[in-house]
This record gives C-alpha cells, sequence and structure tokens, in this order.
C-alpha cells in the first residue's frame, strides 16, 4: 500500500503536498430499549489530498488508491486558483519514515460480535430492572480500527493503527411528564479492557435518573462550585483550550495582544497541558495530519501562558513552533488545529479541603457538553448537590455553569490531587469536524463567582 | 452501480431490502480570518443496505461497491442479532415532481474574487473584525430501491454561503454569524453582510440587564436548540418508546395557540426539499401543530405500522444511518406585525440573537439553559446595548405557551424557516 500511495506523488514538483489514506473497520450495537437496533460491522475506504502553495490550500478526495493522481491534479488546480495576500510557508519539521501499532493487552478485534452483543446486552438489561421508573435505555457498544497511512513530500511515510472501543449508556426515567436521564460513557485506545466490569457504573446512573425526578431546578445565582474532574476537564478544554488553539489568534493583532506569552491567566498553582503522547488515551496520536510528532505542552505554566496549539502554517505565521496539534476528522477533511489530551495539572488538596470552607455552593458532577465563543463559554453538568457549610446536601438538576475565561481561571482557588482522565464516545466539535476523538480531565477543582442560570 | 448491486443480491438469495445510493460532489471554498483558506472538491459515495430476514432486521454499509458482497454478508449477520420487525415496504408509486437540481458552473475563480470583495468592504467599515466565509455548492444524488418494486432517484443542489465575524470589541469577544442557502444559487449575500454588519455595530455598545423574568424575543438563529426540543418530542420513535412529553397527547393544546409548525418538504429554499424519503415513501406537506394543537407525530415505516396510521414521508436516512423519524424541513409559520412593532411594546426585556450552549440541557424535556452569546437589552421599546454574563434558561413546553407574538418576517436557513418570537416571562440571570 505505501509504494502505490508514494507513486502516486512521483512527478508533484509544486511546494508542498500531502496525503492520508484511511481504512475504517467499524463494529457498532444499539439497543434502544428492549430493542437490539442495529449490530453492524462496517468497511470504509478513502483518502484525501492537499496541495500547498504560498499559503493557499487545495483539498481534493479519492475513494481507491488508483485515483491518487486525479485527486492529486485537482488538488494543485484549486491550490493555484488563488493566493493570499502575503506569502507564507509552513514551518519545516524532520520527515518521519515509521510504523506505528497499538500496544493494547486485551485486542477488541480480536473479540467476535456475538461476545460484544452479549456484553452490552447485559448493562442494557440490568439498566432496564432498574425499577417501574425506567422508561427506556440506549446502550451503545462502538470500536473502530482506524489503518491509516501518511505521505508527504517531504519524505515522510508513516503506517499507523489506531484501535478505539468504548460504550455508552443512558438511562432514562419518567414520571408522568417528568423525564430525565443519566449518562455514562467510557472510551479510549486502551482495548477491550476499558468496556468491562462497568456493571456498578450502570447501577449508578439507574440511582441518578431516579433521583433526578425527585431533584429540583438549581436557583439561579452565583456560586461557588466544586467541579468534579470530569466537569472540570470539559471547563478546562472549553474555557481555555479552544483559545489557545492558534488558528483563532494567527491572523488577528487584537487578540494576539491579549494572548501574548507570559501573561497572567491564572494562579500561581494552575498548569493546563495539552499532550497527544499519552498512549491508550482517546486523543493519544502518533502523528499529526501536518506529519509532526505530538508532544507535551504547556499552555499554562505557574498561572501563565505558556504556549498555544499549533499546525505548521500557524506556527510559521506566528514564529513558534508546531506542536502537533493538526488533525482532521477523517479522509474527508483537512486538517485544522485541535486539541488531544488536556487536562489540568493536579496539586495537593484533598476533597475535604476543598469542601472546607464552602458556606453556600455546589458539588458539580460529570459532564454533558460543553461550547466557547473563546471568551464566554459554557459547560453543562449531569447532576449536581447543594453544598452548605462544607457538608454536601440535596441533588438539585439542570445545573448549566457559565463564565468568562478571563475572570473564570482567576478565580480558581483550590486544585485537588486527584487527576482523571475521560475519553468516552463523543469528542470535540470545530468547523464541522464532530466527533474528534479527545479526552480531557483534571482533579477537582474549586471555583469562586460562577454564574449558573435557573429558577 | 444499481445492476451490480441487484445482481449480489440475488447471487446471494436475499429476498427482502432494502438499498440506499448516495453519490454527493461538495465544493466548499473558506477564507479564515480574511485571508483565502482552502478550496475542495469532495466526493462521497455511499451504499447502505437494509435486509429483513426470519422477521429480524439488519444492516450495513460501506463506501466502496467492490466490496458490496461483504455488505451483505455483515447485514445478514447483524440480522441475527437484529429487532423483530417485519414491513410493508413501499410498491413502485408516483411521486411529487420537484425541480430542485440547479447545476449552474461553480466558477472558484469568481467566488474567490467575491469573497475578497467582501472582506475589502468589510474592512472598510470595521477595521478590528476578522471574517471567515464559506461559498458551497453541493450535488447530492440519491437513490433508493427496494425489493418490493420501489425505484426512485433524485438529484438536487445545494448552496450555502456562510459569513462569520470576530472582533475583540470594549463590549467584549464577540462573534457574529450569517447564513444564506438554497437548492439554487444564494441571491441575497448582501443582506447577509448587512445584518452581519448591523449586529457588529450594535454590539459595540454595552448595557447591562436586571435578572428576572421578562420578555425575551428569540431571533431564527437562537432557536436551533429551543425548536431541537420539539423535533424529538413529536418524533414518533421518542413516542413509542415512552420518553417524549408529548406521548398521548394528539389533539391536545401543546403550545401557544400563536404557534404553527409545519413539515414542508417542497420548499426549494429549505434543504429538506425532496420527493421521497429514507425509505420510498413520498414526502407531503405535513401540519404538525396548528394553533398550538398537536395533530401528528412523524412517523417512519416502523413507527407508522406500531401506531397503526399512514407513514408521514419522514425517514430521514443516510447511507450509513438508519431510519429515523424527523422533519424533512421544519417551519414556524410566520405572524403579522413586524419585529420593529414588536419591540415597540417591549418595556423592559431582552433580545436574543445568537446562544452559546445550546443543546446540552435535558432536551427531550424541553429544557434550555444558555448563555446569551450576543444579546441586546429592550428598553421602552427600543433596542439599546449588548448584555454580557447573562444566561437565560427554561423550558419550550412550558415558554412556548406564554408566546406574545411571532414576527412578519421570518428566516429561512438549511432545513429551518423560522420567524423572530417573542415569549414573556423568561427566567434571565446576569452578574
Amino acid at each position: 500500500m505505501k509504494e502505490i500511495l508514494r507513486d502516486g506523488f512521483s512527478g508533484f514538483s509544486g511546494e508542498f503536498a500531502d496525503l492520508r489514506y484511511e481504512i475504517i473497520r467499524s463494529t457498532q450495537i444499539v439497543f434502544r430499549g428492549k430493542d437490539l437496533e442495529t449490530a453492524t460491522r462496517t468497511v470504509e475506504q478513502g483518502g484525501g489530498v492537499r496541495v500547498f502553495n504560498a499559503g493557499s490550500e487545495g483539498f481534493a478526495t479519492f475513494s481507491r488508491p488508483e485515483d491518487i493522481k486525479n485527486a492529486l491534479a485537482e488538488a494543485e488546480r484549486l491550490a493555484r486558483i488563488s493566493k493570499p495576500k502575503e506569502e507564507v510557508h509552513l514551518a519545516r519539521v524532520e520527515p518521519v519514515v515509521k510504523d506505528f501499532l497499538p500496544d493494547i493487552v486485551k485486542d477488541p478485534r480480536k473479540i467476535s460480535l456475538e461476545e460484544k452483543v452479549e456484553l452490552i446486552r447485559r448493562y442494557n438489561e440490568i439498566a432496564l430492572q432498574g425499577g417501574d421508573k425506567i422508561t427506556s435505555t440506549t446502550a451503545v457498544y462502538k470500536d473502530d480500527e482506524v489503518e491509516r497511512y501518511y505521505i508527504s513530500t517531504d519524505g515522510t511515510l508513516v503506517r499507523e493503527v489506531r484501535v478505539y472501543a468504548g460504550i455508552a449508556i443512558s438511562v432514562i426515567a419518567a414520571d408522568g411528564s417528568n423525564v430525565q436521564s443519566a449518562h455514562i460513557s467510557f472510551g479510549d485506545q486502551r482495548g477491550y479492557d476499558t468496556v468491562l466490569n462497568r456493571e456498578s457504573d450502570v447501577e449508578e446512573a439507574i440511582k441518578d435518573a431516579l433521583d433526578l425526578l425527585n431533584a429540583e431546578k438549581v436557583d439561579k445565582g452565583t456560586y461557588t462550585v466544586i467541579l468534579d474532574p470530569e466537569i472540570a476537564g470539559v471547563f478546562i478544554h472549553e474555557a481555555f483550550g479552544h483559545l489557545s488553539e492558534a488558528d483563532h489568534v494567527y491572523r488577528n493583532e487584537k487578540l494576539k495582544e491579549i494572548m501574548v506569552l507570559g501573561k497572567r491567566f491564572g494562579p500561581d498553582f494552575l498548569n493546563v497541558v495539552d499532550d497527544g503522547s499519552l498512549r491508550g488515551e482517546r486523543g493519544y496520536i502518533s502523528i499529526d495530519d501536518d506529519g509532526v510528532l505530538p508532544e507535551r505542552t504547556y499552555l499554562i505554566k505557574n498561572g501563565k501562558l505558556n504556549a498555544r496549539l499549533h499546525s505548521r502554517l500557524t506556527a510559521s505565521l506566528m514564529n513558534e513552533k508546531p506542536t502537533g496539534n493538526s488533525r482532521a476528522l477523517n479522509f474527508q477533511y483537512p486538517a485544522i488545529v485541535r486539541m488531544t489530551n488536556t487536562f489540568i495539572e493536579p496539586q495537593d488538596a484533598t476533597f475535604e479541603e476543598l469542601l472546607d470552607g464552602v458556606e453556600h455552593g455546589l458539588y458539580v458532577v460529570g459532564a454533558l457538553g460543553g461550547q466557547t465563543e473563546l471568551e464566554m463559554f459554557t459547560f453543562s453538568s449531569k447532576k449536581a448537590y447543594v453544598i452548605e457549610n462544607g457538608k454536601i446536601g440535596k441533588m438539585v438538576r439542570d445545573v448549566v455553569l457559565s463564565g468568562n475565561v478571563f475572570e473564570t481561571l482567576m478565580n480558581i482557588d483550590k486544585i485537588g490531587n486527584d487527576l482523571k482522565l475521560h475519553g468516552g464516545l463523543g469528542g470535540c466539535g470545530k468547523g464541522g469536524q464532530y466527533p474528534l476523538p479527545v479526552s480531557h480531565g483534571a482533579p477537582h477543582v474549586r471555583i469562586k463567582n460562577v454564574v449558573i442560570g435557573g429558577k | 452501480m444499481k445492476r451490480k448491486i441487484l445482481d449480489i443480491l440475488a447471487k446471494k438469495h436475499v429476498n427482502k431490502y432494502d438499498v440506499i445510493i448516495e453519490r454527493n460532489n461538495v465544493y466548499p471554498i473558506s477564507f479564515e480570518q480574511n485571508e483565502l483558506k482552502i478550496l475542495q472538491n469532495k466526493n462521497v459515495t455511499g451504499i447502505g443496505l437494509r435486509i429483513f430476514e426470519n422477521s429480524r432486521v439488519g444492516y450495513s454499509y460501506t463506501n466502496d461497491v467492490t466490496t458490496f458482497e461483504d455488505v451483505v454478508d455483515f447485514a445478514r449477520e447483524s440480522a441475527r442479532y437484529g429487532k423483530e420487525l417485519d414491513l410493508d415496504l413501499p410498491e413502485e408509486s408516483e411521486l411529487p415532481s420537484l425541480s430542485i437540481y440547479n447545476d449552474i458552473l461553480w466558477d472558484e475563480r469568481g467566488w474567490v474574487n467575491k469573497g475578497k470583495e467582501i472582506i475589502r468592504k468589510i474592512e472598510s467599515i470595521s477595521r478590528d473584525v476578522k471574517i471567515d466565509i464559506d461559498f458551497t455548492k453541493a450535488i447530492m444524488d440519491v437513490e433508493l430501491f427496494n425489493s418490493e418494486g420501489f425505484y426512485g432517484r433524485y438529484k438536487k443542489t445545494l448552496y450555502a454561503f456562510t459569513i462569520s465575524g470576530f472582533a475583540v470589541l470594549d463590549s467584549g469577544f464577540t462573534f457574529v454569524f450569517e447564513v444564506e442557502s438554497s437548492t439554487r444559487l444564494f441571491s441575497d449575500i448582501d443582506r447577509a453582510i448587512d445584518e452581519l454588519l448591523e449586529k457588529l455595530d450594535r454590539a459595540r455598545r454595552a448595557s447591562k440587564i436586571k435578572s428576572g423574568n421578562m420578555p425575551v424575543i428569540f431571533a431564527p438563529l437562537s432557536m436551533m436548540s429551543l425548536i431541537r426540543s420539539i423535533s424529538l418530542g413529536v418524533d414518533a420513535v421518542n413516542v413509542k418508546r415512552g420518553i417524549s412529553p408529548l406521548k398521548d397527547r394528539i389533539g391536545d393544546k401543546v403550545l401557544s395557540e400563536k404557534i404553527t409548525i409545519l413539515d414542508n418538504p417542497y420548499d426549494y429554499d429549505l434543504t429538506g426539499v425532496k420527493p421521497f424519503d429514507g425509505e420510498g415513501v413520498p414526502t407531503r406537506i405535513t401540519k404538525v401543530i396548528e394553533n398550538g394543537v398537536l395533530k401528528t407525530y412523524l412517523h417512519n415505516l416502523e413507527t407508522a405500522r406500531y401506531f397503526g396510521v399512514n407513514p408521514t414521508g419522514n425517514s430521514q436516512r443516510n447511507y450509513n444511518t438508519i431510519p429515523t423519524p424527523g422533519f424533512n424541513s421544519m417551519v414556524i409559520a410566520c405572524g403579522e406585525r413586524s419585529l420593529q412593532d414588536i419591540i415597540e411594546d417591549i418595556d423592559y426585556g431582552l433580545l436574543v440573537e445568537e446562544v452559546i450552549g445550546g443543546g446540552q440541557s435535558n432536551l427531550l424535556r424541553g429544557d434550555y439553559s444558555v448563555n446569551v452569546g450576543l444579546g441586546f437589552l429592550i428598553e421602552n421599546g427600543e433596542v439599546k446595548g449588548r448584555v454580557r454574563d447573562t444566561m437565560i434558561s427554561g423550558n419550550v413546553y412550558e415558554d412556548f405557551n406564554r408566546v406574545i407574538e411571532l414576527s412578519k418576517e421570518s428566516r429561512k436557513f438549511m432545513h429551518l424557516e423560522i420567524p423572530y418570537i417573542a415569549v414573556d416571562g423568561v427566567s434571565v440571570t446576569s452578574k
């Protein structure tokens, strides 16, 4: 395959071109309520060629390797239609010639469809037997083997195999027109072990869905909040991760002034990292889609802006170093600047120390999602509990937190010692490319003055 | 391709099936931060197979017809586990004739120049804004056939123009967004640009808003997640599963009598226009909610059979998804007075243009709780400055029973047509 792909480039004389070719073999099993809706294996394959010409790019897709020449010619035609006002070139990197293969103990590719169906059927049955008020469920198992080839006119030639596996289960409880749901999701590149022994997590989801039926809506206002690792991870992804993506900044002089390296963003004890090299995590990559190896990038170090996430284009324009963060959802999309595994580094505080001194606050657990417009952001929780005088009290629902990155990061006043990364089956969305596999995490984190909408 | 697929299905003795073939070509031209960024030519082909064997259903799909034999084996394997399901697949039928294929020469150089001209114009008015633009042409070719004699094929074009502006203003980071889309070439790019500039101009002034319950006017682009709750509520699969708040409510008043919602698959300017649905049922205009009263759910073949009603032509399906009920194109009927008149009647309230965080609450229940990404104080009948650090929250099924009025102006974008909707007593939280 490599030879066929390389031959496709012969005769190209322009500035730069690269190619991604992927073969994606997937298994997906979906239960809705008691019905098994699908238990399906699929194979898809295809590729995309990019030609870079002084800052303008052309991108063309193809489905079979013999069509590369045509795709290359089309991408070159598109790249030559016009140029940006100022000529730019990609940052240089060393060529990589290597095969990257997964290193997993229990390989989902070696497990039969039947065994996978039985696993997710069992979880689904536990959920359905959760009581009269459990009205329905959705239980999904999914694995993907992505065999990818990346080749560029720089001399890079890589074959890489990634294996993702995960489950997502929703438990839906209803009492009259009151419908509440609880969700769990586990997924990464560690293999089949990630989806095993999740019975107690399903039990917890049942309990949450039932408890939410009786929980009151949160009172609106400004609160001190303690975020659990999952939602603190979404918080740092939304509140700061996206703002660190250099494609928002690279041509905006005003934003560059705000995002100048060395500027204080948080307290001294705040360190924020993006690291694509963490094997096994959902956001792990062997190499990015510009041919750059992943690395650990400190976005915030000791409270100060330390670096940002780059593609080779944004790095070149900002005179900084590529960080291995150029990623495409799949062969049908061009690569853009994306996160990988993003997290807040742990500090010393125990959970009890975080609770201590909170007179009236919220303990916020689990994440349904988040969104940002770079400065203002929101993130939404699965459940939350009122904190009164340092004690966790009753459950409340519909806790959606909102903030302003410049204030909220400064308002972090304690960071716990219990870092956890969370992957799942979802992902990050940007520029119409969703869901890109990422993980995010943090220890428990305490933040003052967070706005929460409500009744 | 159809011939080859039929041969394989015959050779492998598949007796009951349907097949969807999609061949889509997409040509986006993108500007990022005031500069030309990338031109693309993308071809997405896919084949989806559903088979019925031993009273069970199975699926698989591929993007490569040479692997179709494997797809049949995978679908067969899937049917061994799949749920029990027997459907009366549509037979040959008369389909509505729609002129939705308008293949106009895609002059890439012309659009690149148009993009540069738009950016120059905006730069001359507003130096601090950075513009992203996408001009996209897509040709979608959908072919569907089954073992009972249905065959349908349609080609449609889609043209979309999206423009977003980002500026660091004294009132805060500001995103503004506009979109034009149709099966015909975009006719009103200038309107989109003018509205974008007007929003940006308004955003330069800052106002403070008090927390409380007050009249809120939702602009069309701000309502995507709110109306998603209604789409989920009328989806007959959710009703069948007992998780829709609209279960057992046919004939009941569920929203304000001022609200009428249609599925209109015949409007050329909405992207859901099509002659037949994902299972071969001819499309038709359906009144879903009329003057606040729930008239029908949206069905696919399976739910129509379950509820003992006729299918509504609402089965949404791509080659890699299973048929699921949904709006083809969702239309909220307009009101009689202008937005300006509605604003003039409000003493103290909020105009919401764009929200951050839609779709993250309990959507099925109709809950929402979002940050006001771009919104303006309304005071004494006038639009004042931009508000910040503000959230709105509530429940669609409760709040949309307190509709003051819908505007006579509406916006059509993607598969939606929505007017401005003024709602009384919405909960607003501000710092």
